[in-house]
């Protein structure tokens, strides 16, 4: 099996697994419980967070777990989109954002103005406008790190900067889930920060909200006092356990695991390119190494995405046959012949450059049979 | 005195010389459909089955046997020696138990035992009074009473008031076999649905294109497939590959013609395994003029492959009458679920709306027919369904 849809989802590591497993039956207590073995899993739970603030070099109390980093942009936008709504002001945020932040600002329309970035052919916005959007009255910016179907970097960092030496009440919200643990970021002028568990190898069920200290606001679920109020209910212990464990994993091998993908990734991309014509790279040049995004002329992404799939090679489109093409790919503007044949392609540690003539063996024949239709 | 759960059947009521074949169908398709409950009992007696049962089930009993193809009534009902004064003591219980809210009534004997000593009227009148006596603040009101009270005398006596409405139709099996070509759409399920109800023993045939429709159109074919399986019983679903014909359609013909050319292909396809089962016609969702391939010469040209009759029983209906159908049995949900096969790739961006015969039979002079039908029909995927 090559398992090329890492964006999706990944397959846990082997050590993860194992601290899942030997987890769920020992730390079974409630970390809220008295006696001591409460006391026990509230100890574990507390090493994990700080771990990962140290990670992420925020403060420990300023790191939340929640169910994934769906949950964590709800809590974080629409607690602070709701907070404003009698005041009223503005939103800046891009046009091809995850459904979790699109969706959730899109049920605000009616109240509140949001201005949307332009982007290019790659999926690129620019400072520039950005400056020129940043108004006194905005009061959230939200944008992804990495996008989830292009691999294109946003210079996160330098918008906070921006926002931070403009005269606004602009809180900075970042989407971290493509880029958390993957593409090195900073989060000293960000307020709002979300990842999953499941992109970096750990179990599904799992993610997690950073929020910068100054920023306040209500929850959207109400109940008990764990994490801060602001997500109630009993703590997936062994799921956090679990992603802590798969954090430690990446924070000693993301250095080796990025050039690793990035000589795949280089690889399939001049293969490709070299042998098939008619191609279109969404992917800007100094995009996420995780990420390649092809768009295949004359043919049905999801088409090439079956044939593959019986000789085991996983990959994902962007565009179903009934359904059109994504939001994103919408966004590109590319001609209709290309972007029905746009797929994606996304690594991993567990990918290997020796598989790559396979792969591109497999690409070249479907291509060309499906074109000869 | 105990409570049973009469049957009245439909249509085969009239069916004279065959009336025992279908009653012993019917009787076969209750105790599958109740197997599982525990029942005590079925038997007949004149002219309608019993169901004798832990009165407790008979909620689940009356739902499910109500579904089953035939049935005109379902009723509880009281059963009582023939004694006049059995009878009368009966109908007080009864009526106690039944009546809720209701206050008029008028009695309604059926007398099928003739022998009996007292003529239907007589009995109405008896028991009307008795009732009359038991509860005060009822009356008789002949034209339109809130409750009608039957009472059939046969071997035992049956007092009953609710009828609940059955599918009516016939006995599935009753009316031979027949081979249903099922797509993920609204009409298809609508179309073997109502075979079916006519007493037809139904298989079906699934065309998909893989690798240009997903795994997922199939899986939704056949969770329709069981939803369908609650009226029609078990059944077969013969799925089988249409890409390669798709291919070579594309290759070889003008691409205008690729709908009516792949019908002709299905056409063929189905009256394989219609062969093989045994089966005596296929069966269509097509409606006259729904869509570019259903017109009448469109109908013609995937008419003109088939040596096996195709029923088509939906070819008047209009598409919101069946929908209401689809609705009705529950298929509409499941049917407009996406992942409709994505059979886009081969659709022609105009095609033919009216295609004449000899054309379409000159488009297919190049294909290799026969070769064709006989690869696609290797791909046959068999799916038991039900």
């Amino acid at each position: 099996m090559i398992y090329l849809d890492n964006c999706a989802t990944t397959r846990p590591r082997q050590e993860v697994a194992e601290a899942l497993a030997k987890s769920i039956m020992e730390d079974f207590s409630n970390p809220s419980s008295l006696h001591s073995l409460g006391l026990r899993t509230e100890q574990r739970l507390k090493e994990v967070r700080k771990g990962l603030a140290s990670i992420l070099r925020v403060k420990e109390g300023e790191v939340y777990f929640t169910s994934g980093a769906t949950e964590s942009n709800n809590i974080a936008l629409q607690g602070v989109i709701r907070k404003n709504l009698k005041r009223g002001g503005r939103i800046i945020s891009s046009p091809i954002e995850h459904p979790s932040v699109k969706n959730v600002i899109a049920q605000y329309r009616d109240d509140i103005e949001v201005d949307y970035l332009t982007v290019n052919d790659k999926g690129e916005i620019s400072l520039d406008e950005f400056k020129s959007l940043l108004k006194e009255d905005t009061f959230l910016v939200s944008i992804m790190h990495v996008n989830n179907e292009l691999g294109t970097i946003y210079p996160v960092e330098e918008m906070g900067r921006i926002i931070r030496g403009t005269k606004t009440r602009a809180v900075f919200h970042v989407d971290g889930t493509q880029g958390f643990m993957k593409v090195s970021l900073n989060l000293k002028d960000i307020d709002l920060y979300s990842a999953s568990s499941h992109k970096i190898y750990g179990p599904k069920g799992v993610g997690l909200l950073y929020k910068d200290s100054s920023v306040n606001f209500n929850p959207m679920t109400y109940g008990g006092s764990q994490e801060g109020a602001i997500r109630p209910g009993t703590e997936n212990i062994n799921g956090i356990l679990a992603f802590g464990r798969a954090v430690r994993l990446m924070e000693e091998r993301s250095k080796e695991e990025f050039e690793h993908v990035s000589l795949i990734k280089k690889a399939l991309l001049e293969g490709i390119l070299s042998k098939v014509d008619g191609v279109h790279v969404n992917s800007p040049e100094n995009s996420s190494p995780y990420i390649l995004s092809l768009s295949f002329k004359g043919i049905r992404g999801e088409t090439l995405l079956h044939l593959l799939e019986g000789d085991e090679i996983y990959i994902s489109t962007s565009s179903a046959c009934s359904g059109g093409v994504s939001h994103v790919v919408e966004e590109l503007g590319l001609d209709k012949d290309y972007s029905f044949g746009t797929v994606r392609l996304c690594f991993s540690h567990e990918n290997s450059l020796k598989d790559v003539p396979y792969i591109l063996e497999k690409f070249v024949k479907y291509v060309k049979e499906l074109r000869d239709i | 005195m105990n409570k049973v759960i009469s049957i009245s059947f439909g249509e085969l009521a009239l069916k004279g010389g065959n009336r025992k074949y279908f009653e012993a169908s019917l009787a076969g398709d209750i105790r599958r459909a109740i197997g599982d409950i525990g029942y005590e009992k079925i038997y007949k007696d004149q002219g309608k089955l019993y169901i004798e049962a832990d009165e407790r089930d008979f909620p689940t009993i009356i739902n499910r046997v109500r579904k089953i193809f035939g049935i005109a009534y379902v009723s509880e009902c009281l059963r009582v020696d023939k004694d006049i004064d059995e009878i009368g003591r009966g109908s007080i219980d009864f009526m106690r138990d039944h009546r809720g809210a209701r206050r008029t009534f008028k009695v309604r004997t059926k007398r099928s035992d003739k022998a009996y000593p007292m003529q239907s009227n007589d009995i109405n009148m008896k028991i009307g009074g008795v009732i009359l006596d038991g509860f005060p603040d009822m009356t008789v009101d002949v034209h339109e009473p809130e409750i009608m009270f039957y009472i059939d005398i046969k071997k035992e006596a049956y007092i009953y008031i609710d009828r609940v409405e059955g599918q009516g139709g016939l006995p599935i099996g009753t009316s031979g076999r027949g081979i249903s070509l099922l797509s993920g759409g609204i009409d298809s399920p609508v179309a073997s649905y109502l075979m079916a109800k006519r007493g037809m023993k139904i298989d079906a045939v699934h065309f998909h294109s893989y690798p240009f429709t997903s795994e997922r159109a199939e899986l939704k074919v056949i969770e329709l497939a069981e939803i369908l399986s609650r009226y029609i019983g078990k059944f077969k679903v013969y799925s089988v590959n249409l890409a390669e014909i798709q291919k070579a359609i594309n290759k070889g013909a003008n691409e205008r013609y690729m709908t009516v050319l792949s019908r002709r292909f299905m056409m063929r396809i189905a009256e394989r395994v219609a062969l093989k089962r045994r089966a005596q016609c296929l069966i269509t969702g097509e409606s006259l003029g729904q869509v570019a391939s259903q017109t009448i010469e469109g109908i013609t040209a995937s008419n003109a492959v088939s040596n096996l009759p195709v029923l088509r029983p939906l070819i008047a209906y209009d598409k919101t009458d069946i929908i209401e159908i689809a609705k009705d049995i529950e298929t509409f949900e499941k049917s407009i679920e996406p992942y409709e096969d994505c059979c886009t790739v081969f659709l022609p961006k105009h095609p033919v709306t009216r295609p004449k015969l000899e054309d379409v039979e000159g488009e297919e002079a190049g294909l290799d027919v026969d070769f064709l039908v006989e690869e696609a029909l290797k791909t046959i995927k068999i799916i038991d369904i039900g």
